[in-house]
């Protein structure tokens, strides 16, 4: 065989002498060097795979005088990490050995119909199914990752009760709940109360089945403190139901900025309203005064028109500081940035 | 066949100004002096004769009924053809000399302050001209 670099090795666990001998014959027929370590029982087994992990594969006989049946299953599964475990049963335990499978175990094989190459076979096909397994257990593992310490808060929800039955660690961070309040909550017990009527029609609207939406919404935090979040929504199977994975992004800041520029935009249009009306109106005057003064013969009381020029510049001086007022206003921007950025 | 000259203004100062420069102008002798639009409105209901013809100087900014509310109620009236409107305004905003120009009866759109060039100008148009 040229299937490993290396020459396999084999524990295996088997009380009987005659059924030892047996399976060590197969082996030694079919493959090239074949590195074998036997015991008796479960204790020595443990012992052993305390100490020792280079197994290619197990072969483990179902009934040991010290366990046996499930229990020796589970211990063994549990001992024997990435090494694939092949039952060897006798024909009455063939049910449980079919059992075995769900267990964590890789192939069942019974005693009496055993041969050399349905031996070898399943040593192999296990030890590759098994890689595959560990494969697939990791990028799962990754997965969840993504989701577990994504910096966004995330959860999944059950459409059908509304109850969290999944939160990450970043929406127990921003919500102030603990992942045990949290699945003991519904969507609801998030939403303020003013609210509830617009999430009732959302409900109503069917648009949970949709296969993505986003909306803006308002948040209670475990503090009391109202946070405005931007919710993408998408519809997931989790545990066999129908649920949505929700990702939150928080607002509050962005709403904040956007009201401080709003408010700075509007002192700035009264400044440009008062420069075009308001200023204009004096400095129309001082001008008007002025073309009638080109024109001064003795007929107009010259005291007119000086009275007319001195109100025109007091009113200008006016109007002036009073858009040095606003200026400063737009400069000194009266709403509190700081007020949501405590959380951060 | 006469023509009257009205101001429509709530600044005193502009009302003396322009009555200054209307009357050394030669537009008009004795021009009527009104606060706000519904004032100029009632005298018009009031005196109007066949056969004469109105120069109105019309501010926008205006308590009581501004330029605009005046200018919408002359055009109900049956001798709105009559009247001749020059706008006048402190305002520099593009936009209100783009309304005024739905108005039939507005001959001019002046800014602030109104000079002796532009009444001058204002005399020379045939429609004025003929009167004086």
């Amino acid at each position: 065989m040229t299937f490993f670099t290396h020459d396999i090795q084999l524990l295996i666990i088997e009380d009987n002498p005659g059924d030892y001998c047996l399976i060590k014959e197969y082996i030694d027929e079919q493959l090239r060097n074949p590195v074998i370590r036997h015991v008796l029982n479960f204790a020595q087994a443990k012992d052993l795979l305390q100490r020792e992990i280079q197994f290619d594969a197990i072969l483990l006989d179902l009934s040991l005088p010290d366990l046996s049946g499930t229990a020796l299953v589970e211990e063994m599964i549990a001992l024997s990490g990435i090494i694939p475990i092949i039952v060897l049963t006798g024909i009455v335990d063939k049910e449980f050995g079919i059992k075995t499978l769900s267990m964590g175990v890789l192939d069942y094989l019974l005693k009496d119909e055993l041969n050399g190459p349905q031996l070898i076979r399943s040593i192999f096909y296990s030890i590759e199914r098994k890689k595959i397994n560990i494969k697939l257990h990791s990028s799962e593992e990754n997965y969840r990752n993504l989701f577990q310490y994504s910096p966004q808060p995330m959860w999944v929800f059950d459409l059908e009760s509304l109850y969290f039955v999944h939160v990450n660690d970043a929406a127990v961070n921003h919500y102030g709940f603990t992942n045990a309040e949290f699945l003991g909550m519904t969507i609801r017990d998030i939403i303020p109360t003013n609210d509830i009527a617009a999430f009732e029609d959302i409900i109503e609207s069917h648009k949970m089945n949709l296969a993505y939406f986003t909306a803006l919404v308002h948040h209670v935090r475990k503090d009391g403190k109202l946070i405005h979040v931007d919710i993408q929504s998408n519809p997931i199977i989790y545990n066999g139901r129908k649920a949505r994975l929700v990702l939150a992004t928080d607002i509050s800041d962005r709403m904040q900025y956007i009201k401080a520029i709003e408010e700075q935009n509007k002192k700035l249009q009264e400044i440009a309203w008062i420069q075009s009306h308001v200023v204009r109106a004096p400095l129309a005057r001082l001008m008007g005064t002025i073309e009638v003064l080109k024109h001064q013969n003795q007929d107009i009381p010259a005291n007119a028109l000086f009275d007319s020029i001195l109100s025109s510049a007091d009113e200008l001086d006016g109007v002036l500081r009073e858009i040095v007022k606003k200026s400063e206003q737009v400069k000194n921007n009266p709403s509190d940035e700081t007020q949501c950025s405590n959380y951060r | 066949m006469k023509l009257n000259v009205q101001i429509i203004d709530d600044d005193q100062v502009i009302i003396f100004l322009h009555k200054v420069i209307i009357k050394k102008s030669g537009l008009s002798a004795d021009p009527a002096i009104f606060s706000n639009g519904q004032q100029a409105l009632n005298s018009l209901l009031q005196n109007f004769q066949q056969g004469e013809r109105y120069l109105i100087f019309l501010d926008i900014n205006m308590p009581v009924m501004d330029g605009w509310q005046f200018l919408d109620e002359i055009q109900k009236l049956p001798f709105e053809k009559s009247i001749m409107v020059v706008m006048v305004t402190s305002s520099i905003d593009a936009s209100d000399k783009i309304k005024a120009k739905v108005y039939s009866q507005v001959i001019d759109f002046i800014e602030k302050p109104l000079k002796f060039d532009a009444c001058n100008k204002l005399i020379q148009l045939p429609e004025i001209a003929h009167f004086l």
